[in-house]
């Protein structure tokens, strides 16, 4: 049996996973869809066959978010871009912090009384190193679009 | 039907235009522009509104929610200054690409 809300609720989760997150943009896409919908109920159509021609209508979920994508211009660009910079930059210094690890632990390896510090150090070294490299990973998603905790646009948008 | 790649171009001028009249929203804004061209300018409806985006962050229009009478709520568009700037100069433009094809189309049939 046809469910035109849940139809809508699928609609809505195939639009989150092309990457169209805003809630806003969503509610704005789901509008126009129910509207369509009512359009063509009215001439007799059925609901299946409105959502169905409605959907086709408002275009596939990929190529709308890739129109979405284009939005981002002048500062929220820029954001980005930094972010990619400084993300590969954490990034290479986790791994070379890392690199530091393994050569310094096979240098005081050789000491007979050194290690309780050896632990100690690579203890805290190997967490700077994957602290590092974890903040970048995280920058460097963000700068690809995959993550957004700084949506400028869309979080003007959330105060509209 | 009107090549994409017109339709496309032709977008901002005729959102700026038809909302020169008024604050409009996305919905009607396509039914309008359908009706106006005899349904031969046929968006893709979601295509719209990456448009309307783009041109509100550029400061050339503004949004805000309201409700229609039915109570559904509707994000609805309307023209800034700069907005208007931009229609005017859409305006110019497209009516010199219009003389000059004008003006060739006249040349051949004299």
């Amino acid at each position: 049996m046809f469910s035109l809300e849940q139809s809508i609720l699928g609609w809505r989760k195939q639009m989150l996973a092309a990457g169209i997150k805003s809630p806003v943009l969503l509610e704005e896409l789901e509008i126009h869809l129910r509207d369509e919908i009512e359009r063509q109920i009215k001439p007799g159509m059925n609901e299946q066959e409105s959502f169905n021609s409605a959907v086709q209508k408002i275009g596939r979920p990929s190529a709308l978010q890739r129109e979405f994508q284009k939005t981002i211009t002048g500062p929220a660009k820029i954001n980005r871009m930094m972010s990619l910079v400084v993300g590969i930059a954490t990034i290479s210094a986790g791994l070379f912090q890392l690199w530091e690890l393994a050569v310094q632990s096979r240098c005081l390896g050789g000491l007979p009384n050194a290690e309780g510090r050896l632990v100690i150090m690579f203890l805290l070294a190997f967490i700077l190193a994957l602290t590092l490299a974890g903040s970048g990973a995280i920058l460097v998603f963000y700068a690809a679009g995959k993550i957004s905790w700084l949506p400028d646009a869309r979080r003007k948008e959330k105060h509209v | 039907m009107i090549r994409k790649e017109l339709v496309a171009a032709s977008a901002e001028p005729l959102i700026l235009a038809l909302l020169a009249k008024g604050e409009s929203y996305g919905y009607a804004i396509i039914q309008e522009v359908k009706a106006r061209s005899g349904g031969k300018l046929n968006w893709t409806d979601g295509m719209l509104y990456p448009v309307l985006h783009r041109m509100e962050h550029r400061g050339l229009i503004k949004a805000r929610w309201g409700e229609s009478e039915t109570g559904r709520k509707r994000k609805y568009y309307s023209l800034k200054k700069d907005g208007k700037a931009a229609m005017a100069k859409h305006h110019e433009q497209w009516s010199l690409v219009h003389s000059v094809l004008a003006g060739l189309r006249k040349e051949q049939y004299v």
